[in-house]
């Protein structure tokens, strides 16, 4: 073969692998590489940027453009978002981006969580807690860094979170005909039966998904749900509520809740937070979503059974011998988990080197920059005796045969 | 002397009743001094008829009047309509409205100012009209108050004259309808003309004041050409028209929006806009004996200064309406200039007269292309159109000249309107009853 044609080929070759290359970036997965320090550039008109800071306690979309690695949205919607961690110094921001231009998509989203990692003075226990459950097989939304400029200016470092909507359920469930709601704290609520009445569940779940459809359609099946998980015990009860909740799903996710010592999840100080329920297309059996963990990961002795009396769904369940063996197989899956390979410490070492020069950079944060390497400090110290605590406290709880 | 001149046309287009009662002062000044003037030559004695009081005089022709002498002619006037709608749309839209009572007075001083002033017995705005117009000339008259601004022809017809029970999209959201102001008006041969300046952008353009924007000081002129006026054939009254208005708007929303006949929102205009809004209407009417042809064209320029994310100009948002409509009195009357009053009316030897009539319509908001994706967008660079296009027909029977009762079918179908996915049908019914 002559040689200027196999220059050519090689250079078709080269252009070819770095197409394809550009192709492969172009994908919601780039988006959400968690190894990578992303940028992500907002324009938002300067009116509508002072009403967002101004008004940041309302959920007014405001029109914007999103500019990440060379992919341009332009009419996006964007609203300030959070509830503990809503504030006018550091917006928490939702991005919409078929709510102005019907079908927009980002790379296959239909939108875009910029968490603003208020609350949370180490800025990775949100991705740290999703990593553990994506690990055991949980679902759970995808994450990834960013820093944040709106017209130019830093705002601080963000965290990209997947919205739980159609789109999370077609990746992970394979369909995205099933109903999601998102759970709102009101009140504490431990998993009572509100009652044949669907207004109730109403206040506490707002679907995501099949927003049109009437309001018996979304809630009968989730007051049937908390009807049977507070009927008296009988021989049926579990058969029953086996209709109406995956309990596997439901042990794990609690599990591993409890192994990362978070105090506002299903077994939160005040009642149940911080999570969505799914239930399929075809079927009652629903199952739990996590959520917003900016609050994991404190105290490593806490018990693994914490709080776990007080939430009527994981009391009913830990009363059979079996599903309570379960719930403790769950903790040492967890446990192995974290430990094995040290991936723990790991993940903790390498995101917090990712991140460490933005947060130094982000003069928006609540917390100080020592007390980020404070707080990286304990969660290594965490990382270190969790997994001895736990597996102790498991073989404590194991009832013997 | 400017800032005087100034002060005064503030307070003229900001007070209907100051320029009213100016008018009217000036008219009164203005005819006494002709008076003098005519009486230089005039006999002594006739300076003695003149001190003498009026008499009065009490007629009911077609409105009960009061004449006093030379001095003053007042006309009452009343006016009572109910109507009744059904539609098929699954809320409360459809109703009964008996709610619309006007009462009014129109008359003439001195033969030199005429004046109207016309109320609602109950609403929001109780005053719908209240001006005087100063006309010793025909060529240059001089009008002030409040009052519709010259724009429209539909919006311009009065109630009596409608074929239809309800106006045209075209003149209900995008005419400006009345503001307080001053115009001068006039006819040069087979012209006429109305050129003013006005306090507001019109009624029709503030409707919800307190979160939209809308211009506040307005020019507006019209001119409307009667080639044939002259004519003794049919086309006397054949006319085509040209109309403008032009105003500034602040930054905002504009309260510039599309409704459907109901009066639900189709179109609200959840776009930032700032700077000149231009409007331009044309329009042609002709009245050749049973049929009558109509037809409009109104389009509303607005334009977006550094309203896009960065800070640009934004490609105006742009509304714009059209119809065409057509009559046909097909018993009981020759259409001509007005209403078909019946030569035979009910109880007198007929049933009245019958009108037969038909207007299709379209109304959109929209911009002009710019390369982007059509969006919903407060700042989007194209906005995404949304029309409503209308079919009516319709029945009007006047039994007498004081009653119209009108019985209207409309079809109305949205475009990117998501709140009306299938076309709404509405039936319509409304008697009147003029004074």
């Amino acid at each position: 073969m002559p040689p200027r044609i196999v220059v050519r080929v090689l250079f078709m070759a080269s252009q070819l692998a770095l197409f394809a290359s550009v192709c492969q970036a172009q994908s919601s997965d780039d988006v959400f590489n968690a190894r990578t320090l992303h940028t992500l550039n907002l324009s938002i008109n300067t009116r509508d940027l002072a009403l967002l800071h101004e008004d940041y306690r309302e959920n007014t979309f405001y029109p914007m453009q999103l500019e990440w690695e060379g992919v341009v949205v332009r009419n996006a919607a964007v609203r300030s978002r959070g509830t503990g961690s809503r504030n006018p110094v550091k917006l928490g921001l939702q991005i919409e981006f078929g709510r102005f231009v019907a079908g927009q998509q980002f790379l296959g989203l239909d939108g875009l969580v910029l968490d603003n990692l208020w609350q949370d003075p180490a800025m990775i226990r949100e991705s740290l807690t999703m990593a553990l459950f994506e690990r055991l097989g949980q679902p759970a939304p995808r994450e990834s860094y960013a820093r944040v400029y709106i017209n130019g200016e830093y705002q601080g470092l963000y965290a990209m979170v997947e919205p739980i909507d159609a789109r999370f359920l077609a990746r992970v469930y394979g369909t995205d005909k099933g109903y999601v709601f998102e759970y709102h704290w009101i009140r504490s609520f431990y998993g009572e039966y509100l009652g044949p009445d669907v207004a109730p569940y109403e206040d506490l779940f707002e679907p995501r998904t099949h927003q049109t459809d009437g309001a018996l359609t979304l809630y009968q099946p989730i007051a049937a749900l908390f009807r049977e998980v507070n009927e008296p015990d009988s021989a049926t009860w579990r058969s029953s509520v086996e209709q109406m909740i995956d309990i596997p799903q439901f042990l794990t996710h609690a599990a591993i809740e409890e192994f990362v010592a978070e105090w506002d999840g299903l077994t939160g100080y005040a009642g149940m937070n911080n999570f969505y329920l799914y239930r399929p297309p075809d079927n009652s059996r629903h199952q739990f979503i996590v959520w917003d963990r900016d609050n994991a990961f404190q105290d490593p002795q806490t018990s693994v059974i914490d709080r776990a009396d007080e939430n009527i769904l994981l009391r009913r369940m830990l009363a059979y011998p079996d599903l309570h063996d379960a719930y403790l197989d769950a903790v040492k899956r967890a446990v192995r988990a974290a430990a094995a390979g040290k991936w723990l410490g790991a993940e903790i070492d390498w995101r917090s080197a990712l991140i460490r020069q933005a947060v130094l950079d982000d003069e928006r944060k609540q917390f100080s920059s020592e007390q980020f390497d404070a707080e990286i400090a304990f969660l290594r110290r965490f990382a270190m005796e969790r997994p001895a605590v736990a597996l102790a406290q498991v073989g404590d709880l194991r009832q013997p045969d | 002397m400017r800032l005087a001149s100034s002060y005064f046309l503030t307070v003229l287009t900001r007070t209907p009743l100051a320029a009213a009662a100016v008018l009217t002062c000036l008219g009164t000044g203005l005819a006494d001094a002709q008076t003098t003037n005519d009486a230089t030559s005039a006999q002594s004695d006739a300076s003695a008829v003149a001190s003498l009081p009026p008499t009065w005089d009490f007629a009911w022709k077609d409105h009960p009047a009061v004449t006093f002498g030379d001095v003053a002619r007042v006309e009452f006037r009343a006016r009572l309509s109910a109507e009744t709608r059904l539609d098929d749309d699954e809320d409360d839209s459809s109703r009964f409205d008996p709610a619309r009572r006007r009462i009014g007075v129109r008359g003439e001083l001195w033969k030199t100012v005429d004046f109207e002033v016309e109320g609602e017995v109950a609403g929001p705005q109780p005053w719908r009209d209240v001006f005087a117009n100063y006309h010793v000339l025909n060529a240059v008259q001089v009008q002030g108050g409040r009052f519709k601004m010259p724009f429209g022809l539909d919006e311009n017809t009065g109630p009596n004259n409608r074929e239809f029970v309800y106006r045209s999209h075209a003149a209900r959201d995008l005419a400006p309808g009345r503001a307080n102001g001053v115009m001068a008006h006039g006819r040069l041969g087979m012209v006429r003309y109305e050129l003013g300046v006005f306090a507001t952008d019109g009624d029709n353009a503030i409707r919800h004041p307190d979160t939209r924007v809308h211009g506040d000081s307005t020019a507006a002129v019209r001119l409307v050409v009667q080639p044939f006026h002259k004519s003794r054939s049919r086309l006397s009254d054949f006319q085509v028209g040209a109309a403008y208005t032009g105003t500034k708007v602040p930054e905002g929303f504009a309260d510039l929006n599309g409704h459907t006949f109901g009066g639900k929102a189709f179109f609200k205009s959840d776009v930032w806009v700032r700077g000149a809004q231009r409007r331009v209407g044309l329009e042609s009417r002709w009245r050749p004996g049973p049929f009558s042809f109509q037809t409009e064209y109104i389009r509303i320029n607005t334009e977006r200064r550094g309203q896009s994310l960065e800070g640009n100009d934004l490609p105006a948002l742009v509304a714009r309406g059209w119809y065409v409509s057509g009559a046909w009195v097909l018993a009981g009357a020759r259409k001509v200039e007005s209403a078909p009053t019946p030569k035979r009316p009910l109880f007198g030897g007929g049933l009245g007269s019958i009108e037969l009539a038909a207007r299709a319509e379209r109304l959109t908001f929209a911009s002009t292309d710019a390369g982007f994706l059509p969006s919903t967008s407060p700042r989007a660079e194209v906005i995404l159109p949304r029309g409503n296009a209308a079919i009516t027909l319709g029945i009007n029977w006047f039994p007498n000249r004081w009653l119209k009762i009108q019985a209207n079918v409309i079809r109305e179908s949205f475009t990117n309107a998501t709140a009306f996915p299938v076309p709404l049908w509405s039936h319509v019914f409304s008697a009147n009853i003029s004074l």
